[in-house]
């Protein structure tokens, strides 16, 4: 009965480095074209708060060279980097449990909802209450706007598990354990990852607003001094840096999930 | 199709019993009864068909067999024992195939191994004759969506085969194929049968894979869903495959098969 079946045509798996580099053209590309139209737009002079992109593109270079950079992110970095692990490791294991666990669900999905529907940057300036203008501050900034998203994404992926694959898996004895591992965890994958880049969207915004909002230092620091003294060029290029750094960071994300995942391309 | 058929005529003796089902019922959450007292005996080493209308219950009826389903009255024993869930005796072909869409063939079939606690040479090992034996050879590192239809479900056949229980349960195995790959597909699985003594009961819809393929042809009826009779075709199988479909006595049985369940189709 073998020979009724001849190899279908060979599947090729997609060139990744070569989709990774094309898209890292386009978005080259599309950067390009918004800095153009920002360039053409600002020489109308509408707004004295609205440099030119060219302007922009100097200060930041001076920034950089003055070393106001460096200052603004080596006290903005650490709190987003040990936020952005609180976010991660923490959304990711809430999330899977809740989605795993009748209790824990009954428990903490409430919460979640609550965190990802409430406007909660209005609660921000009250951190300063129970944390002071510390970095703690902007940690738990950054955890209660990422972590909810990280989370409710695992939870919806463990959710989604195919019925008919787990059926399958307690019909062949798996444990259950096992199952969450081999059959579970798979199957929620892309959803984790959808999540993961969500959450670190959230924790980005979380660091701006803590440092613009309660801990006047680092990057938010340098956004709002610049704009008290009406430096809009440095303003500005203090808030393009902090966008590029996002940006990088997603992108990156992205790398290492198709890194990871880009074998098994699903239908 | 085996080595001794049974006389057509007499069932069984009791020591040929492999499976039984006694007075199984089933109610859904929503108060819809799925089963109502369903008494069945598999003999060792047959092609037992559950057959009805959609909705009759039927694959309920497999998943209780297959332990998935617990039934809220009655029992089911394997070799006089009854059962307490999916068990090692029992493995499971999935109408869509329940493959992990991520993992390549080879590590699809060796799941149910790995499953049970077999290392990963000797889980390949026996997953590559399986492969093998359903026709897959060369596809063992392509991902079920590279695969056809077809080809998924020899690898839900082969996943089944692997872990080498006494009984195979099949829920609509063919349903999801086109009618050309059906019929392929249903002379691959009776020359297999030929090597590997297996009981198998399956699912079907399908008035003439019923008669093709089996000994016993369990009817269902519907609301709620009962045994109504059960037919065993007298097919002579020793011969070529290809021929069962042209015998007088295929041609009856399904006619006298339609006769009797058209009435619970409206």
């Amino acid at each position: 009965m073998a020979d009724a079946y001849k190899a279908p045509a060979v599947v090729s798996r997609p060139d990744w480095v070569g989709l990774a580099t094309s898209t890292t053209a386009w978005r080259l590309y599309s950067f390009a074209i918004f800095f153009t139209i920002w360039e053409v737009a600002s020489l109308t002079g509408f707004s004295i708060a609205f440099p030119r992109a060219s302007e922009v593109a100097v200060a930041l270079w001076q920034m950089v060279l003055s070393g106001e950079i460096a200052t603004a992110y080596a006290d903005s970095l650490p709190p987003l980097l040990v936020g952005l692990a609180i976010t991660i490791v923490g959304g990711v294991f809430v999330g899977v449990s809740v989605g795993l666990f009748r209790g824990v669900e009954w428990f903490l999905m409430p919460l979640l909802i609550i965190f990802q529907t409430a406007p909660v940057s209005a609660i921000i300036p009250m951190l300063t209450y129970v944390y002071g203008i510390s970095d703690t501050s902007k940690v738990v900034a950054i955890v209660i706007l990422g972590l909810p998203l990280v989370a409710l994404n695992s939870y919806k992926g463990i959710q989604a598990t195919n019925k008919s694959l787990l059926e399958m898996s307690q019909s062949f004895l798996m444990s259950r354990a096992n199952t969450i591992l081999l059959v579970i965890l798979p199957s929620a994958r892309k959803m984790i990852f959808a999540g993961l880049r969500l959450g670190v969207s959230g924790a980005f915004i979380g660091i701006v607003l803590a440092e613009l909002l309660i801990t006047p230092t680092g990057i938010g620091d340098l956004i709002t001094y610049n704009r008290s003294i009406a430096r809009y060029d440095k303003m500005f290029a203090a808030i393009v840096s902090i966008l590029v750094l996002a940006a990088v960071t997603l992108s990156a994300m992205k790398m290492i999930e198709d890194r990871l995942f880009g074998g098994d391309a699903q239908k | 199709m085996k080595a001794s058929p049974m006389p057509a005529a007499d069932g069984p003796a009791a020591a040929d019993i492999i499976l039984q089902t006694e007075d199984i019922g089933v109610v859904y959450d929503n108060g819809t009864v799925a089963l109502n007292g369903v008494t069945l005996d598999v003999p060792t080493g047959q092609l037992t068909a559950l057959l009805g209308p959609s909705g009759c219950g039927k694959t309920t009826l497999l998943k209780v067999i297959a332990g998935l389903v617990e039934p809220n009255r009655g029992v089911v024993s394997v070799h006089g024992k009854p059962i307490a869930g999916p068990g090692p005796d029992r493995a499971l072909v999935f109408q869509d195939f329940a493959l992990l869409p991520w993992a390549t063939v080879l590590d699809n079939v060796s799941f149910g191994l790995r499953a049970r606690g077999v290392g990963r040479k000797e889980r390949h090992d026996t997953a590559r004759h399986y492969i093998n034996e359903v026709g897959l050879s060369g596809f063992e590192a392509k991902y079920p969506h590279e695969l056809s239809g077809g080809m998924r479900q020899r690898a839900g056949l082969a996943r089944a085969l692997s872990v080498q229980s006494d009984i195979l349960m099949m829920d609509e195995p063919f349903s999801a194929v086109d009618e050309q790959m059906r019929r392929k597909l249903q002379e691959d699985l009776l020359e297999l049968l030929r090597v590997e003594k297996k009981t198998v009961i399956f699912v079907t819809h399908s008035i003439e894979e019923a008669v093709y393929l089996a000994d016993q042809v369990v009817i269902l009826t519907d609301r709620p869903g009962k045994i109504s009779t059960i037919v065993r075709p007298d097919i002579d199988r020793e011969g070529e495959v290809d021929v069962i479909r042209r015998q007088p006595r295929y041609i009856e049985l399904v006619d006298e098969i339609w006769g009797s369940l058209k009435l619970y189709v409206d």
